[in-house]
Order: structure tokens, then C-alpha cells, then sequence
């Protein structure tokens, strides 16, 4: 009986070795990009590194990343409820109802116009940040961590038709911030 | 453009474009009616935005710390496979904490990629993850090529060229052996901004395997690996590829 817990602990150990460790710098960057600073990342992901040991006996498939990332995500919104009481801080975790529409002016732009804006790393990283929290994720999701649509639903708990809502509209808001240059308005008022 | 059809092509972008609905934002599938100027822009739109996002998009590496909590919680002890990696490894200069990390790393890429340039490429970012983990990650800290060169003397059985390359922006920090497949090899140490650049020369005969990496990526770290004069350079760092091309530019060029 010892001995047979013994290889299964062992065998715990190898799987989540193999499934789940390689991709702490996954966790760690989307910790990073839904919290905003390096402490809270750090906490966020260690946390979610912690739960995913000890659900990981519950763990079905090969499927480690999108996995670890549902873990960091829930971990976020658990810490974020505990910091609301902290009302500075706060971000409507809802996605907005009323968010501006984007013009057709944001489309009619040449391509050559948008590459110009789209140089400058500082200013796309910025928009990329102010995002609401959850097109940041879903974009995040996609273009760092190159999730398909499917892995992203399982990640943010929503059908695919919502991940593909959410990743269009990301984009345009994308689009009306880098447009607007509403970015660097912002960063003179601050 | 309604928002069904803005989502479409946004998917479309993603690859994850349904084909059926596609034919409906598209028209009729015919070569020659052409697409509307408004939709070929926005398409054109969205896709630069994603290459941009892509590219310039911050990526956030896990401390090492973090990586290394799963050794801590009992959960980074991969059963040991194959013996390759055991001739890497030098007790002498690292604890039995980072010993356990490493080997556990390593293991990892190992169960994951086994053959061929992923072996390599595993090996060389293991090397790269000890020499970051290290504390002094130097064997011979020296800016002076006429320091660094000598102190191989010896220790190697070959006559690497070694130059500092500070007035470009990569001074020389310094020099240290590892072992490669048996053989000491001389590495050099380089830092450019905030990064740390092991730079491999071997000779032709003992790195012809790795003169086949060219340029390539592993675990977040840029691969490069040129052969000229005799010596296989190879160049491993989280430094982007463009600037640790620069750097292998520079090495090849010296010779």
C-alpha cells in the first residue's frame, strides 16, 4: 500500500514536471499583464503555481498551459476581489456596456498611417495595458501567448463566440487608443 | 460593416475563421470580382496590428525564483532520462540547490524534445539557465583579451580568438570553460545592456553539429550559430535576435 502511494507520487511529480512547470514564464506574463506590477505578479503566479499542485491530482489531458493559465487567471480575480476593498485601485472587471464605438473614421485610415503608429512600442504597450481588464487578457491570450480560440475559452470560461467577440472589439479599442492618440494625452495629465 | 462581420475578420486574422460565414462576408467565390477597398484595408489593418502586437507587445519572464518553486514544493523531479546532459555539469561550482534545479530543467527539455537540434538547443539553453543562475557566471573576469586568451591556455587544446567588442556596445566581461561533449570549450562571457551573451567557439571538428543551428529560439533565449576560419561560433542569450546577431557579426568579422 506505502509502496504504491509512493510511485504514484512519483508519477504526480513527473507529469506536472513535464505538463506544468514549463510554463511558469506563461503564468508569470499573464499574472503580469492582468495586475500591471512586477510584486503582485510574483505573488499572483506563486500563488497559482501552489493551486495548480494541489489540484493537479484533478488535471485530465496534456493541455498544461491553458490549464496553468485558468489557474493564474481565477488567482487574479480572487486577489482583485480582496484588494476591492481598497477602492484606489479600483477596475470594473465587467466588460463595459456603454464603450465607445469606434468611428468609421478609425477605418478609413491608410495602412501606411497605422504603420507609423504602430512603431512605437512604448506608446502600443501603453494602449495595451489601459485596455479593460478583459480584452487586455483575451488579446494577451493570443498574440504573447498564442492560444488558439478554443484553449482561450477554456482559460476565461467562455464559449468560443465570446473569445472571438471579445479579441475583435479589443482590437478596435486597440485601434481608437493608438488612434486618438489618446495614450499620450493620458501620460502628460498623470 | 456589422459587428458579425467585424468579428469574422478578426477571426480571420487568428486562422480561426469558419469557412462557411467566410463566403458570406467574401461574396461569391470568384477570382475575378474583386474584394471592396474598405474590406482589404481593414483586413490589412488588423493584421499589421497583430504582427505589431506580436513583435513589440511586452513579454514578462517568470523570476527565477518562481521556476524554481516547483523543485521546492516536490514537484520538479522528472524521472532522470539519458546521460548526455551528465558531462555538463560541474558540482564544483554550484550548490546542491541549483544542482537539483538544473538537472530538473534540463530533464524537462529533455522528455519534451529528444533528437536532433532540440537536444542541442536544449543543451545549450540548460548551459545558458546555469551561467544566469550562477553567481559569477565567469571563470576569468576580464575586459582585456590578452587576459582572457591566455587563461585558456592549457585548459583547452585549441587557441580561441577572443576580443572585446566594448566600443559597439558588447564589452568583453570575461571568460569560462564548459564542458561539451567531453571537450572544454572556451566560452566568453559578453553584456550588452542589461543582458548576458555566452559566446561558444569551438573548432570545426568538435562543433560541426551545432553549425547547423543558424539562427533559432528555445525557452525565450535566441540561438546563433556561425561557422568561419575554422571555429564554430555559437551565441546564446535573451538578448533579441537582431542585437545578438550584431554581436555574432562582430566575432566572425574579427577572426
Amino acid at each position: 500500500m506505502l509502496g504504491f502511494g509512493k510511485s504514484e507520487e512519483k508519477d504526480k511529480q513527473e507529469r506536472f514536471a513535464r505538463l506544468v512547470t514549463p510554463h511558469i514564464d506563461a503564468a508569470y506574463n499573464l499574472a503580469r499583464w492582468l495586475c500591471g506590477d512586477d510584486n503582485h505578479a510574483n505573488d499572483i503566479s506563486q500563488e497559482a503555481v501552489l493551486r495548480a499542485w494541489q489540484y493537479f491530482a484533478s488535471f485530465r489531458g496534456d493541455a498544461g498551459r491553458p490549464w496553468l493559465l485558468g489557474i493564474v487567471r481565477r488567482t487574479f480575480y480572487d486577489w482583485h476581489a480582496g484588494k476591492k476593498r481598497d477602492a484606489l485601485h479600483e477596475e470594473p472587471l465587467e466588460p463595459e456596456v456603454h464603450e465607445q464605438v469606434a468611428d468609421e473614421s478609425v477605418w478609413a485610415q491608410s495602412p501606411e498611417s497605422w504603420a507609423q503608429r504602430f512603431a512605437d512600442a512604448e506608446v502600443l504597450n501603453a494602449a495595451l495595458e489601459r485596455l479593460p481588464v478583459h480584452y487586455r487578457e483575451a488579446l494577451v491570450l493570443r498574440e504573447l501567448e498564442d492560444l488558439s480560440y478554443k484553449e482561450i475559452a477554456r482559460v476565461i470560461d467562455v464559449p468560443v463566440g465570446t473569445v472571438m467577440s471579445r479579441l475583435a472589439r479589443a482590437r478596435e479599442l486597440m485601434l481608437v487608443a493608438l488612434n486618438d492618440q489618446g495614450i499620450m494625452a493620458y501620460e502628460r495629465k498623470r | 460593416m456589422n459587428e458579425k462581420d467585424e468579428r469574422l475578420l478578426s477571426a480571420l486574422i487568428d486562422g480561426e475563421a469558419d469557412d462557411g460565414e467566410l463566403r458570406g462576408l467574401l461574396g461569391p467565390v470568384d477570382a475575378s470580382a474583386p474584394l471592396s477597398a474598405s474590406l482589404l484595408r481593414r483586413h490589412a489593418t488588423l493584421r499589421a496590428l497583430s504582427e505589431a502586437t506580436r513583435e513589440k507587445a511586452r513579454r514578462y519572464n517568470a523570476p527565477l525564483r518562481l521556476k524554481m518553486l516547483p523543485e521546492k514544493m516536490g514537484a520538479g523531479k522528472p524521472a532522470r532520462g539519458g546521460g548526455w546532459f551528465a558531462g555538463l555539469f560541474r558540482p564544483q561550482m554550484a550548490g546542491a540547490v541549483l544542482c537539483t534545479a538544473l538537472l530538473s530543467v534540463t530533464a524537462t527539455s529533455l522528455v519534451l524534445h529528444s533528437s536532433g537540434n532540440d537536444a542541442l538547443e536544449g543543451e545549450l539553453v540548460s548551459m545558458q539557465l546555469r551561467s544566469l543562475m550562477s553567481a559569477n557566471p565567469i571563470d576569468v573576469a576580464s575586459s582585456d583579451s590578452h587576459t582572457v586568451k591566455p587563461w585558456f591556455n592549457g585548459r583547452i587544446k585549441y587557441s580561441p580568438p577572443v576580443e572585446d567588442f566594448a566600443a559597439q556596445g558588447f564589452p568583453l566581461a570575461g571568460g569560462r570553460l564548459e564542458v561539451i561533449a567531453s571537450e572544454p570549450v572556451s566560452t566568453l562571457v559578453y553584456r550588452h545592456k542589461q543582458h548576458l551573451i555566452n559566446l561558444y567557439v569551438l573548432p570545426s571538428r568538435l562543433g560541426a553539429r551545432y553549425a547547423s543551428l543558424k539562427t533559432t529560439q528555445r525557452d525565450g533565449f535566441n540561438i546563433i550559430s556561425r561557422e568561419q576560419g575554422g571555429f564554430v561560433y555559437v551565441a546564446v542569450s535573451d538578448l533579441n535576435n537582431a542585437e545578438l546577431g550584431e554581436l555574432m557579426q562582430l566575432a566572425v568579422n574579427a577572426k
